[in-house]
This record gives C-alpha cells, structure tokens and sequence, in this order.
C-alpha cells in the first residue's frame, strides 16, 4: 500500500501511465508498492514492475537490485517488467516488446497547420464537455469499440473496467463530444495525476456516427486542460503501429524514452523441486 | 480416481519419484488421476502432469495429447508438468520454467570416499541411529526450528509441513532419525520405499541446536545401507537443483541422468495486462 506521502512523491514525479496508481490498481487489481524509488503493484502471484524510477535516472545496476528487492519482499511466481532497457535479471527474462513512450511538450505544441480547418469544423458541429463518469452512451461505444475491433481477453477486461477507474481516481478526466442532437459520436480520458506530466489515456469514437476530426478535436480539449493544471507534458503513450505514430507525431510528439517488456518466473525450486531437494 | 488395477500399474512401472503415489498425493493434496501412460494430480485451480509415461517410451506429441486432455477434463488456472523434454503441443503455450537433471546413486556400486568413511566414523560414535514410521513431536521441534532458521519459500515450508501426514499415510516411508548422546534429534531423513527398483531420498533436516559434525552424512550411509537391504537398485537423489545441493549428491556418488523440464501453461493473468496498459489508445 502507498501511504499518502508516498502518493504525494509518485505524482511528483509520474512520466509513464504506468506511475498512476489509480488507473494500474483499477485494471489490473493490483495493490501499488514502492520499492527502493520504483512503483509496482502485486496482483496475487504476480508482480507488476515499472522499471521507470521516480525521482532519478534510470540505470540498469539499480533497477536489477530493486527488481531483485521487490523479488525478496513479495515472493511472486512470475515477474512482468516494464524498463527502457531489461536488466540481465536470468536468461528467461527475454524481451518480449519493444516499443516508445511518446510525449508532447505543451509549452510548444500547437494543432497542426494541415488539421486546423479539419478541428475547426469538428469543434462547429461538435460540442465537448468534461464528465465524471462513463453512462450508458458511453459503454455503448466502448462495447461497439470491442466488438468492431474484436478485441478480446485482457485488453477487452481493461475496457471494462474503464468506467471503475474514471470514477474511482480522482485524476481522471473524461471529455465527450456530442453533436446537436446530443448523441455521443466520441471520448477520450485523460488523468492529469502527475504533477508535471498529463497522460492521454485513450480515446473511442462511434464507427456508426463518424464526424471527421473528431479524435483531433477532442485532443485540443485535452491539451488545453493541461495546460490549465499546469502541465508540462502530455504523455501520449506507446507507439503501438505505424497509423498511431503517425497520428501522434502529426501532432509534433517525439519519441523520448525507450520502452521493454519481458516475463520472468524469479529462480526457486518449484513444487516438484522442492520435493527432492537435499538440505 | 484410480482405479487398484491403475494403482498397481503405477507401482510397478514407477520410474521417477514423482510417479510415488503416496508421496505426492499427500505433499501436493491432489487426486491422482491416469490420462493414456501419465500420471497426473488434479485439485482445483491447478493439475500436475507428470510427463514421464508409466510404459512406453518418450513421445512429445502423445504427451501433447495428454495435455490437451487434461486441459479439457479439469481447466485448470495453472496446469504443471515434468518432462523429459518441452513438447510444443499445437494450440498450447507452454512456458519453459527450469531445465534440470535427475541425480540417482547405484547401489551396487556405491564405494564412498576414505575421508567420507572418517567423517561418518566419528558422527556415528556421537549418535545413535534409528529407523521409524512416524514424525514424532521432537522431529517437528527440529523441522520448526529449521525452517526458522532457512526461512525457505512457503513451498518447501509447505512440503516440511506435510511429512507428519505424509509418513502417517504412506506405509512405504521411513524415517531415519540420528540421535544426540541426550537423545535429541540431530538430523533426520524420510526415505520413501514404494517403487520396487528404487528408493527415494524425501527430506532431510538437521539441528543447529544439537549439531553433530556429519550426521546428515552419516544417514546418507544408513540410507543405502536400508535401500540395499530393501533390494533396491538406485536412490533417486532428486534434482541438482544448485551447486551446493549438486556437490553433495556427486560427493556421495550421485550421477546426472534423466533430463527434467519443468514447464507451466496457464490462463492468461494480471502479467499480460502490464503491456496494454499504455498502448490501449488507437488500438
């Protein structure tokens, strides 16, 4: 558990979505710790490790002696580990993603000059509010979303549990975009818990009511309330493929922090080792 | 459930010490259960697998359909298995855990080194030996206080644990107990006697309290003495698990044989979500 100074330190210094303990904890049901500067959430076996520190560099010799700390502390059967670069933890910690977190500097960004015309006529016939919570309007898109997209298993769980972290953390912000009619057509959610950085979170438009520059619109929404809450950066996440790169450097994000992803089962004798182990 | 036709088929085919029915039964608390030629222990969420075939030989695509059928009879949240090798069943994703080695000790051959011989010479005129059926209170003194002091994962915690009840059920166990002058326990083995080719090294365990130099080697003699007079061909040693445990078993003799996978499938957890978790935006 992370006492409220250790909340208070987290968002000081939180630059990856992974650094909110609000949006990981709802998800994952993960319980966050912090160990030797570095956050992760136990979820039964498994321990979630951001190996981003907070408050520091990243270098690889401290990482390996926290992973190996939070190894110690929570006994887990298998370790997830997120780092801009996996230490040499055991030769089946193989990496198994590789990827970019990328970010926009607010203090500079502006809408790009091909899409203002696109955002200005979005922003005619669209109108954007923020909301606290997801209704039914919502989880509709969301379930078109998932069946359109055929997204299943864990990603789809993330979705689902979408309208429980938006009313649970504080943090999070929800932006809707309705037309005249008031029919939701698009909305994203943001978490504006860190200090310095604001995250993009994601964003779902309707297939069945498409209104071109919708997604861009409801990007400058957020933006603008960043800049408000006096962000620095608007993190927005992974590279993932070539269409959402291009649509995040279309914005003039960069690419600022390495991104690797590996499983590791922590070296112990087993059951069945344990059974013929000599003392 | 086994049947007592299956039951003895199992005895007698038995190769492996995970293939010791009483043994497992009471350390893992499953049921036992045959799918084709394996072995499996099954209790819910988890099975176990043991990938060795009672009969024939090694084939990965018929322990792939082993796997498969236990998939679908208990659905396990995790199922465990031992191979020889990792088979790579279609459909199934198994995780590769551990890579080891089977230490056994031959009998027949079993010479120890002279400076061996000299460390159990002088344990032996300070304890006294005994062989018995039952985890009495003073071994459960010597277990707590061996586990107090190795502070061991909850597994091995686990499976010291389960000896009263698995000594108390299992006709086949013995307990070799090495006593202090005063009669307190120094070190203690639990040797299982099922398989009629082969004994089984359980677990052992010393004092610190009532230390005596080379009583765990002293046992280790009375434990082939009992193997041979049981007229058992090989000890299985278990696995070489570190260099520690390894230098002990090649000290007294141990050879490595049977390759041993430890692998794991599983319904996917909370471990697959970490990588979505900053990627959901533009899927």
């Amino acid at each position: 558990m992370l006492s409220p100074a250790d909340e208070a330190f987290v968002a000081r210094h939180a630059y990856v979505p992974e650094h909110l303990p609000g949006y990981v904890a709802a998800v994952s049901a993960g319980e966050p710790h912090l160990v030797e500067g570095h956050l992760c959430y136990r979820a039964g076996e498994t321990l979630i490790f951001i190996g981003y520190p907070l408050g520091r560099g990243c270098e690889v010799a401290d990482l390996a002696r926290a992973v190996s700390a939070a190894v110690t502390r929570f006994r887990p059967r298998q370790v997830a580990l997120t780092a801009p670069a996996l230490p040499d933890l055991t030769p089946r910690c193989e990496v198994r993603e590789r990827d970019a977190y990328f970010r926009l500097d607010l203090s500079t960004v502006c809408v790009p000059a091909k899409e203002r015309s696109l955002i200005r006529r979005a922003a005619r016939e669209l109108r954007v509010t923020q909301e606290r919570q997801l209704d039914a309007a919502h989880q509709g898109l969301v379930a078109e979303f998932l069946a359109s997209h055929q997204v299943a298993g864990d990603a789809r769980r993330i979705y689902e549990r979408i309208p429980a972290y938006v009313a649970g953390a504080g943090t999070a912000r929800l932006f809707s975009a309705r037309d005249p009619a008031g029919e939701l057509v698009a909305f994203a959610v943001a978490d504006l818990g860190g200090d310095v950085y604001a995250f993009y979170q994601f964003s779902i438009r309707s297939a069945r009511r498409p209104v071109p520059g919708a997604s861009d619109l409801l990007l400058t929404e957020v933006i603008a309330a960043a800049r408000r809450e006096g962000k620095a950066y608007l993190n927005l996440g992974l590279g993932v493929h070539a269409g959402v790169t291009r649509f995040k450097e279309k914005w003039g994000a960069e690419a600022f922090l390495a991104y690797e992803y590996g499983l590791f089962r922590p070296r112990r004798p087993g059951l069945l080792d344990a059974l013929l182990r000599l003392p | 459930m086994i049947s007592p036709v299956d039951r003895g088929r199992i005895r007698s085919h038995a190769s492996i010490p995970e293939h010791l029915l009483g043994l497992m039964s009471a350390v893992s608390g499953g049921e036992a259960f045959v799918v084709d030629d394996y072995l499996g222990f099954a209790k819910d969420p988890w099975v176990i697998l043991i990938g060795y075939p009672l009969t024939g030989p090694f084939g990965a695509s018929e322990l792939g359909r082993a796997l498969t059928e236990s998939l679908r009879e208990f659905r396990p949240a995790t199922l465990w298995f031992i191979a020889p090798e990792v088979p790579a069943p279609p459909g199934i994703r198994v995780e590769h855990l551990e890579s080891d080695r089977y230490y056994t000790l031959d009998v027949e051959g079993f010479r120890p080194r002279p400076s061996l011989r000299r460390l159990t010479g002088r344990a032996a005129r300070a304890l006294s030996l005994e062989r018995g059926r039952a985890i009495t209170p003073q071994h459960e003194e010597a277990i707590a206080e061996f586990l107090a002091r190795e502070r061991p994962s909850p597994r091995i915690e686990g499976l010291f644990r389960a000896m009263t009840r698995y000594v108390a059920q299992a006709e086949s166990a013995v307990v070799l107990t090495a006593r202090d002058a005063e009669g307190a326990v120094s070190a203690f083995y639990v040797v299982d006697l099922e398989a009629p080719g082969f004994a089984t090294y359980v677990v052992g365990c010393h004092s610190k309290l009532h230390y005596v130099v080379g009583a765990s080697d002293l046992l280790f003699l009375e434990m082939v003495a009992l193997a041979r007079e049981q007229g058992k061909r090989t000890i299985h040693l278990g696995l070489g698990v570190n260099d520690g445990i390894r230098r002990f078993k090649e000290k007294w003799g141990g050879q490595p044989g049977l390759p041993y996978e430890l692998c794991e499938i599983r319904r996917q957890g909370a471990a697959v979500i970490l990588p979505l978790l900053a990627r959901l935006w533009g899927r």
